[in-house]
């Protein structure tokens, strides 16, 4: 028997139209798919992956399926390969250079799972010997930073979207934590790429060898990223790191099989907060100053994490607690006089810090208008979950609202843009945004990660034809933002949904280059077919 | 005016689980919280605080730990706490507890008005409130669902006391004692300045000596019920379904009935 018919496996007549694997969080319409595959070995993929290159047969590879730009919908047929029988812990590293702590992990393994089991060192399932046990005697405290919102997803789907959150503004992106991977190419072989062995030289290539021997020339593109948080297209930049080039590649490029994340110490004091405004443009303002202040070294605001809401985000967050107030509030009520809001978290190390940290928010929060007496506060994880509940409210209230909406317009969906633009831009964004969409007599929120200059608008249609002028506006915007040296993808990624963007980011010059790479690690593009660029582009160039 | 409120810390009772040998609550690594119910007594007394102006107090009698817990009251806006602990104190029931609590707040008189929670989740007698108020000599309204009016000049409050089948709307004279249910009003978030000044707040603590009266009248000595045992029902079993012909099933289901001697 060969080994990818030991792989478990769903077949054309168990796939139901409702089955999950078909669709993601994204407003795509479900996909099609011939069988899903569940493998719980590399080789297996191996094997299954280097078949599917000979028939041409599409593979996508799917996480926990949380993504919202149609990354795991397999819109163009072909098989899944699910990942979620690959979620073990295998072992614990010592960075040869730095000394920091590794964890060796399969991709299938949910985020809130490893982060449970990294911060109270209880590997589920590992002897404790060696490393493991080095690790769980260790005094101190660590973490994997990267706090994307959905948990549930999957380390390897995060590491292909290079996830980032809310703590992205201290720790940045998912990139900084991946050690090693190892990747199983769509010829079936194998790259194992550790940070800082495979380097790009002058000439822009990277030169690299697969386990079984092959000698690959990978050319990186030669565009200029935006210089702000991205999750749009390959990485490219000279001198870089090969690992980067498969971290925030969508699955476009291997499957990821094999992870070495890094921890960082974890001080074991928080400070958060969530303060109210009672003017729309103040906590804007107020976050400007906290930019600025973050970096003076005579300022204790050091915040991990800045995330602001809009009068909007505020009306909606009020009129969803009324209506879940019978099901019990699920978040303490705010005062009415706010206007806009900033939640923030800091980290510190000693108790005779706090005083000293608190006035020095307590004096800029005030300048911008705040009442102290209405500005919540949290010193420990309980309380800093019961806000982190206000925070991940709003999306769930927006799905409803749309749950209802599409009763009328099955079609409609929120249109979000997610762009992220230089920091002396962000004011000339935000007015544009609210002028454009004021204008239009449309409904929308604006929140989201106001530290890093990258905000989520979300324009909510009642009807079609609302839907069509949201669309023209959302692309209207992340034009602007490319005009400002901004990017029209800081978190989200690509995905199926967001190729325009692309190109309005990098131009087709920009994407034929990542077209080069693709068709040089996957010649017949199997793998995770239409995500980053329409297929289009893949046979123009074989 | 002054209030004050009463209040307990309990064991977050979404964790609690029950020791298999010893049959009592297996308290270590559960995080303690204020009883749910009282912290609705806590916003009602900082609403009315907010309105009317008084100075509040929030107390509690337990292990020196509940001091987090008034920590937390104090977090949200209440001005002073108040810790009864004292090792005699230890395994009071509903009324040694009453009892306790009565002679604190007596050496705390005068006072205008004293809330508690309904009932605290954990024991779920609802005594301790209308006990409270009797060792004092003073009104009680238990279960309100809303505080219509305080008129201090005249000394009255109207209240309207929930009941199975609607309401009823009472008038007391002040001091009295009130303990509110969930409909009452709704918690707030602590603020941010209140967990700083909850932090750096002294707290005093008053053991058996302070409050005077009979030793022999505080915790398990003074308790006429005790606990026997505590433990937790079993577990319902899986149910079986039977399958195959209509009245072979029906043959079965007698027999076994009748081995249960149901039948």
């Amino acid at each position: 028997m060969e080994r990818e018919d030991l792989v478990r496996k769903i077949s054309i007549q168990e796939i139901t139209p409702g089955c999950p694997y078909l669709q993601d969080e994204s407003h795509l319409a479900p996909g099609m798919a011939e069988a899903i595959y569940f493998p719980t070995e590399e080789d297996e993929i191996s094997a299954l992956v280097a078949q599917f290159q000979k028939t041409g047969t599409a593979v996508t590879i799917s996480g926990a399926r949380t993504g919202v730009v149609g990354g795991a919908v397999p819109a163009g047929g072909g098989v899944i390969l699910a990942m979620e029988r690959m979620s073990r812990i295998l072992g614990v590293k010592r960075c040869q250079k730095t000394r920091a702590w590794l964890i060796q992990v399969e991709p299938g393994l949910s985020l809130r799972s490893f982060q449970r089991q990294v911060e109270s060192k209880n590997f589920e399932g590992i002897d404790q010997e060696g490393n493991v046990r080095d690790f769980m005697q260790d005094p101190s405290l660590y973490f994997y930073p990267p706090d994307p919102t959905e948990a549930t997803a999957t380390l390897g789907g995060i590491v292909a979207a290079n996830s980032s959150g809310a703590r992205s503004l201290a720790y940045g992106s998912t990139r900084n934590y991946v050690q090693r991977l190892r990747v199983v190419l769509a010829t079936g072989e194998i790259l194992d790429i550790t940070r800082g062995e495979h380097q790009a030289d002058r000439s822009g290539t990277i030169p690299v060898q697969t386990t079984e021997g092959s000698k690959l020339l990978i050319p990186i593109p030669t565009y200029q990223m935006p210089a702000v948080k991205s999750a749009a297209g390959y990485y490219a930049k000279p001198g870089m790191d090969l690992i980067d080039l498969f971290i925030g590649a969508e699955g476009t490029l291997g499957v990821i099989t094999y992870l070495e994340l890094r921890l960082v110490p974890r001080p074991d004091k928080i400070f958060s907060g969530i303060a109210f405004f009672p003017d729309p443009d103040q906590a804007i303002k107020f976050a400007q100053k906290i930019r600025i202040l973050r970096s003076d070294p005579l300022s204790r605001i050091k915040p991990i994490a800045i995330e602001y809401f809009d009068q909007h985000s505020l009306s909606i967050l009020r009129q969803g607690r009324q209506q879940e107030e019978s099901r019990g509030a699920f978040f303490a009520d705010f005062p009415l006089s706010a206007q806009s809001a900033i939640f923030f978290e800091q980290f510190y190390q000693k108790d005779e810090e706090l005083e000293d940290i608190y006035e020095h928010w307590q004096v800029a929060l005030e300048e911008h208008g705040v009442n102290m007496d209405d500005t919540w506060g949290g010193f420990n994880e309980q309380e800093l979950e019961k806000m982190k509940r206000f925070r991940h409210a709003l999306p769930e209230i927006l799905n409803e609202i749309f749950r209802e909406r599409k009763r009328r317009y099955p079609t409609i969906h929120k249109v979000s843009a997610d762009l992220a633009v230089p920091e002396p831009y962000l004011e000339e964004m935000i007015s544009l945004y609210r002028t454009r969409i004021e204008e239009q007599g449309l409904e929308y929120v604006l929140f989201g990660h106001i530290g890093e200059c990258h905000l989520h608008l979300n324009i909510l249609p009642r009807d079609d034809e609302e839907m069509l002028r949201a669309q023209e506006l959302s692309f209207e915007f992340a034009a602007k933002a490319v005009s400002l040296g901004g990017c029209v993808s800081a978190e989200h990624g690509i995905g199926k949904l967001k190729h325009r963007l692309l190109e309005l980011l990098y131009g087709p010059h920009g994407i034929e280059e990542m077209v080069r790479v693709k068709l040089l690690l996957d010649p017949k593009g199997i793998l995770n077919r239409g995500n980053i660029f329409p297929e289009s582009y893949l046979p123009s160039l074989r | 005016m002054k209030i004050i409120v009463c209040i307990k810390q309990v064991p977050e009772t979404g964790n609690v689980k029950i020791d298999p040998q010893t049959h009592t609550l297996i308290r270590s690594g559960v995080p303690s919280i204020i009883n749910p119910l009282d912290t609705y007594a806590i916003e009602e007394a900082l609403r009315w605080k907010e309105k009317l102006g008084a100075s509040t107090l929030v107390l509690s009698m337990g292990p020196p730990q509940a001091e987090e817990a008034l920590r937390e009251a104090v977090s949200m806006g209440i001005d002073q706490a108040l810790l009864l602990t004292d090792r005699r104190f230890a395994g009071a029931d509903t009324y040694a507890t009453a009892y306790t609590l009565s002679l604190a707040i007596r050496k705390l008189a005068p006072y205008d008005l004293i809330f508690c929670g309904k009932q605290a989740i954990d024991g779920d007698t609802a005594q301790v409130g209308p006990a409270l108020a009797e060792h004092l000599g003073i009104p009680h309204i238990a279960y309100v669902k809303k505080i219509e009016d305080i008129d201090l000049q005249k000394a009255t409050v109207r209240a309207h006391r929930l009941m199975e089948d609607g309401y009823e709307i009472l008038d007391s004279r002040l001091p009295a004692l009130l303990t509110v249910v969930k409909e009452i009003n709704e918690p707030r978030f602590p603020s941010l300045k209140g967990k700083m000044r909850a932090k750096k707040l002294e707290i005093p603590i008053w053991g058996a000596d302070d409050l005077g009266g009979e030793v022999a009248n505080f915790g398990l000595s003074g308790s006429p019920t005790q606990v026997k045992g505590i433990f937790a029902p079993p577990a319902r079993g899986k149910g079986e379904i039977l399958t195959g012909e209509a009245p072979l099933i029906a043959q079965t289901l007698i027999e076994r009935l009748k081995a249960q001697k149901i039948i």
